[in-house]
């Protein structure tokens, strides 16, 4: 009896299932970051761009523009996080930004 | 395998910090330190020179540049969008006069006035002024009323906003 095995690392773990995109507008109370009523399910990764004009405070819920990590106009984070995580994004007082918000499962 | 618990995030300029130290910059980052040095190079935009004219001047007389008396042929504008922002002056007496800058196209052709400035009984003045100035023509100075000792004038141009 002969057993064979072969592994391709280059492809072991790409996303292949899901890739949804979304607009997503914050104001100055905390908005859950997603492309639909949930995060996408099995959720790998999720980008999320600033289109401006103001800098967006990223962070789980509870999150404020003194404790979120700053998101500026014309920059992306891109985070390895499933669906069970939360990502919330406020902006500052009297400002708002438009978000493009991308999901990979 | 994860690196940085697997986030990435793009770097734009505002994210950027920068070091201030060594400079007289008031910015912590590098977007802010651009828009401060675009701003310092608005500033250098102006002519960076002055008109003067040695001995009593009176009214009427013209300011010279470079021996040159301004209304023969004056400092020509060399760039589009710009006005005159602030007009400064000094003599050697308290003098007191009106001087005015006007702009032409040599030999006072088409001479136009910009702006109209008055010192009274002072060594040095500055003046705010909001004058644009046409690219290509030639700057010129005037003592109109008054006089004044050994008197030299000069302005600051920048680009309208």
């Amino acid at each position: 009896m002969a057993i064979g095995m072969s592994f391709n690392p280059d492809k072991s773990d790409v996303n292949n299932t899901s890739y949804v995109t979304a607009s997503v507008v914050v104001s100055t109370i905390q908005v859950e970051l997603k492309t639909g009523l949930t995060p996408l399910q099995s959720r790998q990764v999720i980008t999320i761009t600033n289109k401006g004009p103001n800098p967006v405070y990223i962070g789980p819920s509870g999150v404020t523009s003194l404790t979120g990590d700053p998101l500026y106009k014309d920059q992306f984070v891109s985070i390895q996080v499933g669906d069970n995580l939360k990502i919330y994004g406020i902006c500052a007082a009297t400002q708002t930004a438009t978000l493009i918000v991308q999901e990979y499962a | 395998m994860k690196i940085n618990g697997g986030v990435y995030k793009s770097p734009v300029a505002r994210s950027v910090p920068f070091d201030n130290t060594e400079c007289d910059f008031e910015s912590e980052n590098v977007q802010d330190a651009l828009v401060e040095l675009c701003d310092k190079v608005d500033d250098s935009n102006s002519p960076g020179f002055t008109w003067g004219r040695s001995g009593s001047t009176n009214a009427g007389a013209w300011l010279l540049n470079d021996t040159v008396p301004s209304n023969k042929a004056g400092r020509t504008v060399m760039f589009t969008g710009t006005q005159i922002v602030n007009i400064f002056t000094a003599s050697e007496d308290l003098d007191t006069y009106t001087l005015r800058i006007y702009e032409h196209e040599g030999n006072e052709i088409n001479l136009t006035l910009l702006a109209t400035v008055s010192v009274v009984a002072s060594r040095s003045a500055q003046f705010s002024v909001t004058a644009p100035v046409t690219q290509g023509k030639q700057l010129a100075a005037q003592l109109f009323l008054g006089a004044a000792k050994n008197i030299v004038a000069g302005c600051i141009i920048k680009n309208i906003p």
